[in-house]
């Protein structure tokens, strides 16, 4: 154990030291290709955190991706703040909004739970496409100008920062409560188990982190509109990267965000009208195959086999 | 064995329009083992969700070591007070390990892991054995065996013990009677709540009878075991 713990550590600081020097000597569309797997990779660890161990399956990702977005919109644009202030603002903006709602919503669970944040994210659509102060529909331009290896760069830190996070997290004697109310809520109450502070935690680090996520790909664009800040393509891209890494798998997620994103480009370049169908395909067959994930059953397949050996 | 540990006062239930539970008093004694008898639908597993808090009661107080009102606070509160609450069917978190599931009864005093670890160990051997295995891949007696375990690791005062034999052969049920009556005499006050009176009689004190959501009958449990009338009448057997 000792070894592979080693091993891992080993391993990441030689990836997460490429990958820190990697703009220097990489295409320009290789570069955007890993700033969407940064982005992607913080949605997905935060989706292991929050639906797959603590079993709250949040739909509204997208609506924390566009609060995130807008919230930075109107601090670095709308008001001319610095840089800084205004992602580590938009960050918070998001948790508040996820604090304003956490009553309403925790009192329901499950399916009802999931389509309350889906709800929410929708009615951020529908205010953010009238308001004229933002451009309504037709978006608003990020008026911040940064070279792409800085929004590069700032994206890395946060993917490899949500890895530690849900890794701790998980770790910790927050994560055993958030384990015990992912099986079996009830059971959890009974023990002393205080759900909804666990589950108000939870939400909190996820609301932050995707909405910092949601203001730094934006970044790159340099635009956002209602239609592209709360797409369903967040939620379906994060869903189909969470089932191939597996809904409990830290290091699936990273896996699973590389598939989808390879998949995306390949598909939006080639069928772009298919792409998401294929997404919607992909997600039912691992469903039906390996609902555990597909990483975790391939893995368990090599190791079955590396044993015969 | 004189102080009042957990006293109950009228408490009347209803889910919704229905009423289950009338006027229901009951009381528990320090280092006492209470049983709480009765047929299917009568009230049994409401009335111990109402003590731990899991549902609320519209009518009625109920004092835990006589100064502290309980019947309005939160299930985890009242967990936090040492009252503890083995639910029906078990209820363990099937996708943790055995040493996990303990790990979570066991937050709320957490400064006694070690000592309460190794209590539950002794108690039941067999999850110091299995402690790296998923709950989930438990036997049926084993997975109450551990609710239990969880529950202790809290280091309760009271332990409310909720239809521990449901599901499980004869032997393990007497299994786990020995086992309780092994906590009750570690000094852990206990409420078993059981279709089968007979063996939960032989291991408390005293017995409560409920009948359609009125405690009809209170009395030692060698009153209960020997009285013909009330074993024809409430316990169905001769």
């Amino acid at each position: 154990m000792d070894k592979k713990n080693r091993y891992i550590i080993g391993s990441s600081i030689v990836a997460i030291a490429l990958l820190t020097l990697a703009p220097y000597f990489i295409p320009l569309y290789w570069m955007a290709f890993l700033f969407f797997c940064f982005i992607y990779l913080v949605l997905t660890e935060m989706w292991v955190l929050v639906a797959g161990f603590t079993g709250m399956v949040l739909l509204g990702i997208g609506g924390f991706v566009g609060i995130g977005a807008y919230s930075f919109v109107i601090f670095s644009t709308c008001l001319n703040w610095p840089l800084w202030p205004s992602l580590i603002l938009s960050g918070i903006i998001g948790v508040i909004i996820a604090l304003a709602v956490s009553s309403t919503i925790f009192r329901m669970r499950g399916a009802y739970f999931a389509m309350s944040t889906l709800v929410i994210a929708n009615a951020l659509f529908a205010w953010f496409s009238t308001w004229s102060y933002t451009g309504g529909g037709a978006g608003i331009v990020v008026n911040v100008k940064l070279p792409i290896a800085i929004v590069y760069h700032i994206a890395l830190i946060l993917a490899f920062a949500s890895i530690i996070i849900v890794t701790f997290v998980v770790r910790s004697n927050l994560g055993l409560m958030l384990k015990a109310i992912g099986s079996d809520e009830d059971a959890a109450l009974t023990v002393g188990v205080n759900t909804y502070t666990c589950k108000l935690y939870c939400f909190l680090i996820a609301s932050f982190m995707i909405s910092l996520a949601g203001a730094i790909y934006f970044l790159y664009p340099g635009f956002v509109t209602p239609d592209a800040a709360f797409s369903p393509i967040w939620l379906i891209n994060t869903l189909t990267a969470a089932s191939v890494g597996g809904w409990t798998n830290i290091g699936g997620a990273i896996i699973g965000v590389i598939f989808i994103i390879t998949l995306q480009q390949f598909f939006y370049v080639n069928y772009p009208g298919l792409s998401m169908l294929i997404n919607g395909i992909i997600i039912v067959v691992i469903f039906l195959i390996s609902p555990r994930g597909l990483w975790p059953a391939i893995r368990s397949l090599i190791e079955k086999r590396l044993k015969r050996f | 064995m004189s102080e009042l540990l957990l006293e109950l006062k009228d408490i009347s239930v209803s889910y919704d329009e229905i009423q289950v539970i009338w006027d229901a008093n009951l009381n528990i004694k320090r280092g006492e083992c209470v049983s709480l008898i009765g047929v299917n639908g009568s009230g049994k597993t409401t009335l111990l969700k109402t003590i731990a808090g899991v549902v609320h009661p519209f009518e009625g107080e109920i004092w835990f070591k006589g100064t502290i009102r309980i019947d309005k606070l939160s299930a985890h509160q009242i967990a936090a007070l040492g009252i503890i609450y083995v639910p029906e069917g078990r209820r363990i978190f099937t996708k943790m390990t055995v040493k996990e599931n303990l790990l979570v009864g066991n937050h709320l005093k957490k400064s006694k892991r070690k000592e309460m670890l190794q209590r539950v160990y002794e108690l039941f051997p067999v999850l110091k054995e299995r402690e790296n295995q998923m709950a989930g891949t438990l036997s049926g007696g084993e997975q109450q065996m551990l609710a239990i375990a969880r529950g202790l690791m809290a280091d309760p005062e009271i332990l409310l013990l909720d239809e521990i034999s449901l599901g499980l052969s004869p032997i393990v049920v007497e299994q786990l009677y020995e086992k309780i009556k092994e906590i009750n005499e570690q000094g852990v006050s206990i409420l078993v709540v059981d279709e089968i009176p007979l063996r939960c009689l032989q291991v408390s004190h005293r017995g409560y009878i409920i009948r359609s959501g009125r405690i009809v009958f209170e009395g030692d449990s060698s009153d209960l075991l020997n009285n013909k009338d009330l074993r024809k009448i409430y316990l169905g057997t001769d």
